[in-house]
């Protein structure tokens, strides 16, 4: 098998071989070395023509030998499906990825707790708050996070549990030397030195493309029990996510959101479907038998505000009021006005958007 | 055989310098020479002047005739002479008797022998009536209504070379225009007017704060807020030129040719508002016979850079020296000339590359990286140069239809009056006029914060993890609030205004 894993490799970087192709390949041919070196006739009979000659053009640029070692030089563990550290809940699947590229410490075969945490790349102060706050407590109970290390929710969330040092499972659409968003490069590193994984089915030097996001989505609930939407507008990657859940029969959990706010119109809407609306940790223990941890540590708000103060927090709600209405509502001078509106930003209670509004967090 | 002189003078940078005319008639074969490094416009004089005298009843001589434009190492432009050479071939021939002693003449002809207006007349003005000697104009009428204003100096305007002639020979009596500079200082008429603008309070106030320490400004906003419409009352909130700041002013409007017969006196703050394929050539001034640019008729008023992203940058660059200086250099093959240049900058951009970021009606379309990339273009050497940033939202209607009464320019004008007076008195000896101006040591030195101030802003700093240079900018803006206010001491609540005014800063994680 391991004489084998190279081809693997190989056929991993031939664009248009996914799992079904592969796994035909492996009936017809018996082994990947031997589909590698089959003859162009042969292949097209199981590929097509188009596919057969993509092969036929791979390897006499690709070297299988080299290209393995290489990955394994670069420290990234190559998994195939066969293998018994390859995810089980991924493998469960109809047609899973048939070779993972995974860099870090972590034991697929020791974890058996996994969630997805998803949601919109445009979140909203709240879904912020949410996403933060729900990977903080899962992983706490002992959870692996699952998530795409997008901008937004997805790195929110990722970026919660590894501030609480805990694994957290980052499954990319590019190749894991191609970290996409860029800008989360420090925190993909922070994810492996803190003992998660960054996971992709692609090779490490392959870029971003539209067309994979969505075959990461499938892997992101693949791996995962249950997935956990923060916030999502109507048309939202994550959605797509929740679909594949409920193709392979996973939990499928939203946080409610305000109804006007429009970050919040695809979880409302699944959870007017039927997914479980989330308001504490306990609700996603408790779908899985588990009983809940230590008891919420919640902010009281109100303690420590001046009248002023609690007079401006009431009056500014979780959809975002103008600073402008709220001036003229309060009727004072916008010196004081500002002092108070800053004060309970410092508190951490507002927060100020784009559109010239404050919003609740 | 005869010469003659005619005494004129021409506009440099925005100053001016004599030039004397010489006319020789003498035998030859007929022709006619201008000397003296004339451009092309000077040359042409030539046609101008010989059909022009022609057509105004006089005789052109069939003999050599020569011009002569001294000093001669300057270089002579514009048709400003057409006037003076006629005059002085007229004088050389014997048609014209006397030209009087002291007598300044300007002045476009055209073919028929009428006057045209030339530019740059109003320097030339203010030239002579520095030299402590009662000077004489003889001017095209539609440049004699700009100059009339200035003391000293004697100014005749007239329609065609025949009336000119008339004048000299004494065949018709004039009396000098006049008119005096209170006449348009008393009442500087502006357009605009803050009330005009329902709601906006936080733009309003922005612009309060501008007038009063002399802040460059940002205005961030979906299209269709209002930033413009802001921006365009910034002037009116400023207090009204001093006669030597119009002075300055309409000299640079009249090198630029923009004085008009019904404004030749500029009284109000100017507002420029180049638009954004502007060159960096006619924002800054230059080109080879140099000309002032925008930002010297911006001179004393406000400079409106509207979609500040799409100037080319450059142009954008070029602003920087101006910025720090008050004044541009602009050193061409031909000449190198110093304009002053010293404005209020006020620049506006959409928040994000579709328009409607945070915007209440219609969604952003931006992916996060595009807004990244689009606010990254807005940082650089110019933005540290502005001290506030607002949010101009746009707002619902209700707001539009709010009853409020508006409060009006005037009202706000009498208190920028007193900031300002305020802070001149603080300034005194430390060569700057406003908060705006302050360097580092001024900062340390005169924004003296309450106790409870200054725990408040270390707390902020960190809270809202603002960087070091905000918090100098944070500084100046609340040392105005607090002059608005006439508080020696910053306190609180300055602060936490001036904080606002941070808006980049601020939304980092968007």
């Amino acid at each position: 098998m391991s004489d084998d894993l190279p081809f693997w490799v190989a056929f991993s970087h031939v664009r248009g071989i996914g799992p079904v192709r592969f796994r035909k390949l492996l009936s017809t041919f018996g082994s990947a070395a031997a589909s590698w070196e089959a003859p162009f006739e042969a292949l097209r009979e199981v590929v097509g023509e188009r596919l057969a000659r993509c092969i036929v053009a791979a390897r006499k640029m690709l070297s299988p030998h080299e290209l393995y070692t290489a990955t394994v030089r670069e420290g990234i563990a190559v998994i195939p499906w066969d293998s018994p550290a390859y995810p089980a809940l991924l493998r469960s699947l109809s047609n899973p990825p048939f070779l993972l590229y995974v860099e870090g410490e972590f034991s697929f075969s020791v974890h058996e707790k996994y969630i997805a945490i998803v949601g919109t790349r445009r979140p909203t102060p709240y879904g912020v708050k949410a996403a933060r706050f729900f990977a903080r407590e899962l992983a706490k109970a002992g959870w692996i996070v699952v998530s795409g290390l997008a901008v937004g929710i997805d790195g929110e969330a990722q970026r919660a549990v590894v501030e609480e040092e805990c694994p957290t499972i980052a499954v990319l659409g590019s190749g894991l030397r191609r970290i996409y968003p860029a800008v989360h490069l420090p925190l993909a590193r922070e994810i492996v030195r803190r003992g998660g994984a960054l996971v992709s089915e692609y090779p490490p030097g392959f870029g971003p493309r539209p067309e994979y996001f969505p075959l990461r989505n499938r892997i992101i609930s693949g791996l995962s029990c249950g997935v956990l939407v923060v916030e999502a507008p109507r048309k939202s990657g994550a959605l797509i996510t929740v679909d594949f859940a409920l193709e392979m029969g996973r939990e499928v959990f939203a946080v409610p959101g305000p109804i006007f706010s429009p970050q919040s119109e695809g979880t409302n809407a699944l959870i007017a479907q039927g997914a479980k609306p989330v308001q504490r940790v306990e609700d996603i223990l408790e779908a899985f038998g588990f009983s809940a941890p230590a008891p919420l540590e919640l902010t009281e708000v109100g303690e420590c505000l001046s009248e002023k103060e609690a007079l401006l927090f009431s009056y500014i709600d979780h959809v975002g009021v103008f600073k402008e209405e709220l001036l003229e509502r309060t009727g004072w001078e916008e010196g004081e006005f500002f002092q108070v509106l800053l004060t309970l930003e410092m508190k951490g209670l507002v927060q100020e958007v784009p559109g010239g509004k404050v919003v609740r967090v | 055989m005869v010469l003659a002189r005619v005494l004129s003078a021409t506009s440099f940078g925005i100053d001016a310098r004599f030039v004397e005319v010489e006319v020789d008639v003498g035998a030859g074969l007929p022709s006619f020479h201008i000397v003296g490094l004339p451009d092309t416009a000077v040359q042409e004089a030539r046609e101008r002047v010989r059909s022009a005298l022609k057509n105004s009843g006089f005789a052109f001589p069939p003999q050599r005739v020569t011009v002569n434009l001294a000093p001669a190492f300057l270089k002579k432009t514009g048709s400003d002479f057409d006037l003076p050479i006629a005059l002085g071939i007229l004088l050389a021939t014997k048609q014209l008797r006397s030209l009087l002693e002291g007598t300044v003449v300007l002045g476009e002809l055209s073919l028929s022998g009428e006057l045209r207006p030339v530019n740059g007349v109003f320097p030339v003005a203010h030239f002579l009536s520095l030299q402590g000697k009662p000077y004489r104009m003889l001017l095209p009428l539609a440049n004699a209504q700009e100059s009339a204003v200035v003391e000293g100096i004697e100014v005749f305007g007239f329609r065609t070379l025949r009336e000119v002639c008339d004048f000299l020979e004494g065949q018709q009596t004039l009396r000098p225009l006049k008119r005096s500079w209170e006449e348009y200082l008393a009442s500087p008429s502006f357009d605009e007017d803050l009330a005009e603008i329902k709601g906006q309070r936080q733009g309003k106030r922005a612009l309060e704060i501008a007038a009063s320490g002399g802040h460059h400004l940002l205005f961030i906003g979906p299209p269709g807020s209002g930033k413009t419409m802001l921006a365009r009352k910034l002037p009116s909130l400023l207090p009204p030129l001093t006669i030597e700041q119009a002075i300055e002013v309409t000299k640079i409007h009249s090198v630029a040719g923009l004085l008009s017969e019904d404004h030749p006196f500029i009284t109000a703050p100017p507002f420029r508002a180049p638009h954004h394929t502007v060159s960096d050539v006619a924002l800054i001034g230059g080109g080879q016979w140099p000309r002032p640019g925008e930002i010297s008729l911006a001179h004393h008023g406000v400079l409106f850079l509207d979609e500040v992203l799409e100037f080319r940058r450059n142009v954008l660059e070029a602003l920087r020296e101006p910025l720090e200086t008050g004044k541009i250099t602009v050193s061409r093959v031909n000449a190198t000339v110093t304009y002053p240049a010293r404005f209020l900058l006020v620049l506006a951009c959409n928040p994000c590359p579709c328009g409607y970021l945070g915007d209440a009606e219609r969604p952003c379309t931006c992916s996060y990286q595009q807004i990244l990339r689009y606010r990254s273009k807005l940082s650089g050497p110019l933005l540290d140069r502005i001290d506030l940033q607002v949010e101009v939202p746009r707002l619902g209607v209700h707001e539009l239809l709010s009853e409020r009464e508006e409060e009006s320019s005037g009202a706000v004008r009498e208190r920028v009056k007193q900031a300002r007076e305020i802070q001149k008195e603080r300034f005194r000896g430390e060569g700057i006029l406003l908060n705006g101006e302050m360097k580092s040591r001024h900062i340390k030195r005169f924004c003296e914060l309450s106790q409870e101030a200054k725990r408040f802003l270390e707390a902020s700093l960190k809270s809202l993890s603002l960087s070091a240079r905000a918090y100098h900018r944070i500084l100046k803006v609340a040392r105005t609030i607090a002059d608005l206010e006439g508080k020696a001491r910053i306190e609180v609540s300055h602060i936490a205004e001036a904080i606002q005014y941070r808006f980049l800063d601020r939304q980092s994680r968007l």
